[in-house]
């Protein structure tokens, strides 16, 4: 799934915190950052001050159901 | 000055010096002013004070407390934020920060952003993001936090009002207390008579460690890497040492100044052998100094104060005109009491302290001959080294060969 434009990105990772599972975001470059990790974050929050590179992001969940709590964040 | 000016130029004040934003921020956390005093109002813009903060704020708010909050997270990086009310309302939120509080955080931090495995592009960015955060000590963030919540609220308050986050402040729960007690019985009795072997400069001090050794085996915490745990507890009985060689006597200014020295040495160790090396070399200083001043007991104070005015002034060009000035005395006068009393001349007492001066940059530094030479006024590299030959039978480049520590 991919990241919606001009969203809340701190709301965004707040509702990250309440998943039950690891989420993840992957660049086409190959980064691979885990979001409920303190650091991951801010590196997640300094790749996303450019919208290209957040757009062309991708969101993999470990647990599914997880998504529903993301669902007004990304689409795909 | 309106609360916003003194906060403007407050942070222009702050920017002379250090690479440290202030930002603003309404009651319900959205970004007023920025580090570089452009309004926004997108939370987005400072996604790292509210990742790490938001949390600790909240709670500060809701206990109504005014006074300036000190937050640091898990990364080592700091905030100071403070409160402006009027009346019973929160006005504003302003905080100062991030900051590291020593190269150890900033060090730490690129160590975890190691492991991720950014690519090249990323990478980029985010060590950008982290080396433009200033590196500035603890207290002088302190004297920030008063002087910001002066700028908020217009009082004055001191350092020790300033709060910390709930984690920092908490203290053990009765049951955690009771526990550590029962497994220290003892302990005490053996590090007061280690102490007073230290202060009394008594060279049987190393028994005293070994019952203390066997009783307990340090500090109890856990940090999960035994060289840090070794580093610390090394730390703990150096602090322990240089407070009691004072006790001992000897001059607080050169205690501390050797706890400096000394707590670089432990942090720079590579391994646990390493560590113990230190604590025994730093033992022996402490104890060797304090044996030292009670062998002068015999010196008078006058002399006492210029051997204390000379360790202090050791790296300036110092004259015997100067110290006989300084004492009060007739040049002639003056240098006839000190060798008696003494026991040699004062122009080869200074040498002799400059030479141990020299044995600690030496080994603990990396500066070279000619900037020793230079940073301790010997005149010329040449004089230099002869006098260190003379005095210890190595030249310099032997002596930093054989002894260098970093």
């Amino acid at each position: 799934m991919h990241m919606k434009n001009n969203i809340n990105i701190i709301n965004f990772l707040k509702q990250v915190q309440n998943c039950s599972s690891e989420v993840l975001f992957e660049t086409p470059e190959g980064d691979r950052i885990a979001l409920k990790s303190t650091l991951s974050q801010y590196i997640f929050c300094t790749i996303a001050s450019n919208p290209e590179l957040l757009q062309s992001g991708i969101i993999r969940f470990e647990k599914e159901e997880d998504k529903i709590l993301l669902a007004d964040f990304l689409y795909g | 000055m309106n609360i916003r000016e003194k906060l403007d130029f407050f942070r222009e004040l702050i920017q002379c010096s250090h690479n440290l934003p202030l930002h603003s921020y309404k009651p319900e956390l959205l970004l007023t002013a920025s580090g570089t005093g452009q309004d926004t109002a997108s939370a987005d813009d400072d996604a790292m004070f509210f990742l790490s903060l938001g949390e600790p704020i909240r709670k500060h708010i809701e206990k109504k407390i005014r006074e300036p909050l000190f937050i640091d997270d898990y990364l080592g990086l700091i905030w100071i934020v403070a409160f402006e009310y009027k009346e019973n309302a929160l006005q504003g939120i302003h905080a100062l920060g991030p900051a590291y509080s020593g190269r150890n955080s900033y060090q730490n931090i690129k160590k975890e952003l190691d492991r991720h495995n950014l690519s090249i592009r990323s990478r980029i960015k985010v060590f950008r993001l982290f080396d433009q955060i200033p590196i500035i000590p603890t207290n002088q963030l302190y004297q920030y936090a008063v002087m910001l919540h002066y700028c908020v609220t217009g009082t004055r308050i001191e350092t020790k009002d300033i709060r910390l986050t709930e984690k920092a402040s908490q203290k053990p729960s009765s049951s955690e207390i009771n526990l550590i007690t029962e497994e220290h019985r003892g302990v005490w009795m053996a590090e007061q008579e280690f102490m007073n072997m230290l202060r009394e400069g008594n060279p049987n001090y190393i028994d005293a460690i070994a019952r203390s050794h066997s009783l307990s085996d340090g500090p109890r915490f856990d940090v999960g890497n035994s060289l840090r745990r070794a580093k610390s507890t090394s730390i703990v009985l150096l602090t322990l040492c240089s407070r009691a060689a004072i006790e001992g006597g000897v001059n607080p200014s050169v205690a501390y100044t050797l706890n400096d020295y000394y707590m670089q040495m432990i942090e720079d160790c590579q391994s646990l052998a390493e560590a113990t090396a230190a604590c025994h070399t730093l033992l022996d200083d402490y104890v060797q100094r304090v044996q030292q001043v009670k062998a002068e007991n015999s010196i008078s104070g006058q002399i006492k104060s210029i051997c204390d005015f000379i360790s202090i002034h050791i790296k300036e060009k110092l004259s015997i005109s100067q110290l006989a000035r300084q004492a009060g005395y007739t040049e002639y006068y003056f240098s006839h009491k000190f060798k008696n009393e003494v026991g040699c001349s004062v122009a080869d007492y200074i040498k002799h302290e400059k030479i141990q001066q020299a044995k600690l940059l030496l080994s603990g530094t990396k500066m070279s001959i000619q900037e020793i030479s230079e940073e301790l006024s010997f005149g010329s590299r040449s004089y230099f080294s002869s006098s260190f030959q003379k005095e210890t039978g190595l030249s310099p480049s032997e002596y930093r060969e054989r002894n260098i520590k970093i």
